[in-house]
């Protein structure tokens, strides 16, 4: 963060000079601010495309980047491609809902009260602690490879971190404020609404934000052991027919779809911590 | 707005074995400012958690207005030293917090008392300290509380923002009339503003002097100077050598404490 800060206040100085030159036009035009963090992504498609063709790289090891569009188009252009991304989409976003309902509820109720966390904690813990891939034997075994299991297996990843943090965001708000609350005359709900939810909120945030993360991964997992649609059955079915570039795009689109989740959460947190001395535009 | 009489019977509370409050007996009338001085420990601000309800006694009990009184103190509103803003919401809605229908005139009026009708729309993370005292003050205020409790609001104030601040409470006590209870460590805080000055020590009252002094009231005055010299002297007790400045709690550095 600082030294994204840092570069912004570099290049609106630089920029400053520039204006005098007469190069305004050409500045309003391109927003360098916002092009910067695309440079290196883009110098290493340069790289790589490079590479292919001098020969260097064999295209069975890595296709050039212009056989990956290429791919991208094929598939497009039969509606295989954003039938799959769809379906992988819809899985993960789904899942998301379910295991992060399920972890906020509970975090929150064993945040609250003491009873439920003395209930409910240790049980949870034990569950957390087995790494929720391991159950795939099982799931298989229960839900076959339809879309239970896929959807299982998200909700269990991702619950986790919102529960965690859900639990220690609440539990972290300084008493103080709870006991303010009090004498000003907020009982149960309002002061659920006004002190103890927005007080929780950045540590939840950083909940979804791990639990984004998780959701990605479980679901590449879960999709190409036990699929028979979706980006990951997409890439496996590919492997077969030693179609690299069609793996290499399915790995491509999860880290663009990786990255447009945690655009998402960004967005979150800019407009729901804005009175965070962190958040705030200086 | 009226202030309430507050009566207290042979207070007492207990942590464990350690009795903090040990028989205090008070009677605060309406619209009086009564200020409670005592070195760190003495109980000051447990006396203050039992009348607003936080804390239940040990044993005898507290009367608002001839009832006793039994959960949260309703119509009572706290300051505490620390502002305990809440750093989501902006000054406005912190002043409106706890308000029902229609509080945002109210809210602007009482924001431009204390002369922050400017911040309204700032984030608190933004104030200085001595703004969200006065922030915190207006929010107490708004509700036109009859009790009003401060738990030191002032002593992590510098020197000049506090006396700022003892006018502008003198003066909003003197608009409105509540009865005013106000923990000090500083003496001439309390001879300053107060109608009385209450001590406590290890639990009782050892001190019960009213400050028959004229408003406004000048510090450089004689009888003033006399008066703050006797508190002064009971609260250092014989024999307990006389610092030559009486430094409040936040002065003092953690660790010592």
């Amino acid at each position: 963060m600082a030294e994204r800060g840092l570069g912004n206040f570099s290049l609106s100085k630089r920029q400053a000079s520039w204006n005098a030159n007469g190069f305004k036009q050409i500045l309003a035009k391109f927003n360098l601010d916002q092009l910067a963090p695309w440079g290196v992504p883009i110098l290493l498609l340069g790289v790589w495309q490079a590479l292919v063709q001098i020969g260097w790289l064999s295209t069975r090891v890595l296709p050039a980047p212009t056989d990956v569009l290429a791919a991208a188009v094929r598939l497009a252009s039969t509606g295989e491609l954003f039938n799959n991304i769809q379906i992988s989409f819809g899985r993960a976003a789904l899942g998301f809902v379910i295991g992060g309902g399920i972890g906020f509820s509970l975090g929150l109720l064993n945040g609250i009260s003491h009873l439920a966390e003395k209930l409910f904690d240790s049980s949870i813990q034990m569950v957390r602690n087995i790494p929720h891939l391991a159950m795939i034997p099982l799931v298989i075994l229960w839900f076959g490879i339809g879309e239970e299991a896929k959807l299982f297996l998200v909700a269990l990843g991702v619950s986790f971190p919102i529960y965690l943090n859900t639990f220690h965001g609440i539990r972290t708000i300084e008493p103080g404020l709870l006991e303010m609350g009090k004498v000003y005359g907020l009982r149960r709900w309002s002061l659920f609404w006004q002190i103890i939810l927005p007080g929780a909120l950045p540590s939840i945030l950083v909940g979804v934000r791990f639990s984004l993360g998780l959701m990605w991964l479980t679901l590449i997992v879960a999709e190409t052991i036990a699929a028979d649609s979706g980006i990951g059955y997409m890439a496996m079915n590919a492997r077969e027919f030693l179609q690299t570039d069609v793996v290499v795009l399915s790995i491509l689109l999860y880290a663009l779809l990786g990255k447009l989740a945690d655009q998402i959460t960004r967005v979150l947190e800019r407009r729901l911590l804005l009175w965070h001395p962190n958040y705030q535009k200086v | 707005m009226q202030g309430i009489r507050l009566e207290l019977l042979g207070l007492k509370k207990k942590f464990g074995y350690a009795e903090v409050l040990r028989g205090i007996d008070l009677d605060v009338e309406p619209g009086e400012f009564v200020a409670i001085v005592g070195k760190s420990g003495c109980g000051k601000s447990t006396l203050l958690r039992l009348i607003s309800g936080l804390e239940t006694p040990s044993a005898g009990s507290v009367l608002v207005n001839g009832q006793a009184l039994s959960g949260l103190n309703q119509e009572t509103r706290m300051m505490f030293q620390d502002a305990r803003l809440l750093p989501w919401k902006r000054v406005l809605d912190n002043v409106g917090l706890g308000l029902k229908y229609g509080w945002q005139k109210r809210a602007r009026q009482v924001l431009h008392q204390v002369g922050l009708a400017e911040r309204a729309h700032d984030w608190p993370a933004v104030l200085s300290g001595g703004q969200r005292q006065r922030v915190a003050l207006a929010r107490a205020l708004v509700a036109a509380p009859s009790l009003l409790l401060l738990d030191e609001p002032l002593g992590a104030l510098d020197a000049l923002t506090r006396i700022e601040m003892q006018r502008l409470i003198e003066n909003l006590w003197q608009e409105q009339r509540f009865t005013a209870l106000l923990i000090t460590h500083d003496v001439e805080e309390a001879v300053a503003i107060a109608d009385r000055v209450v001590l406590i020590e290890n639990g009782k009252i050892v001190l019960n002097l009213p400050v028959a002094l004229p408003r406004p009231r000048h510090r450089g005055s004689a009888v003033f100077a006399s008066l703050k010299e006797e508190v002064l002297n009971r609260v250092m007790g014989q024999g307990v050598e006389v610092q030559p400045e009486f430094e409040s709690e936040a002065a003092v550095p953690l660790w010592l404490h």
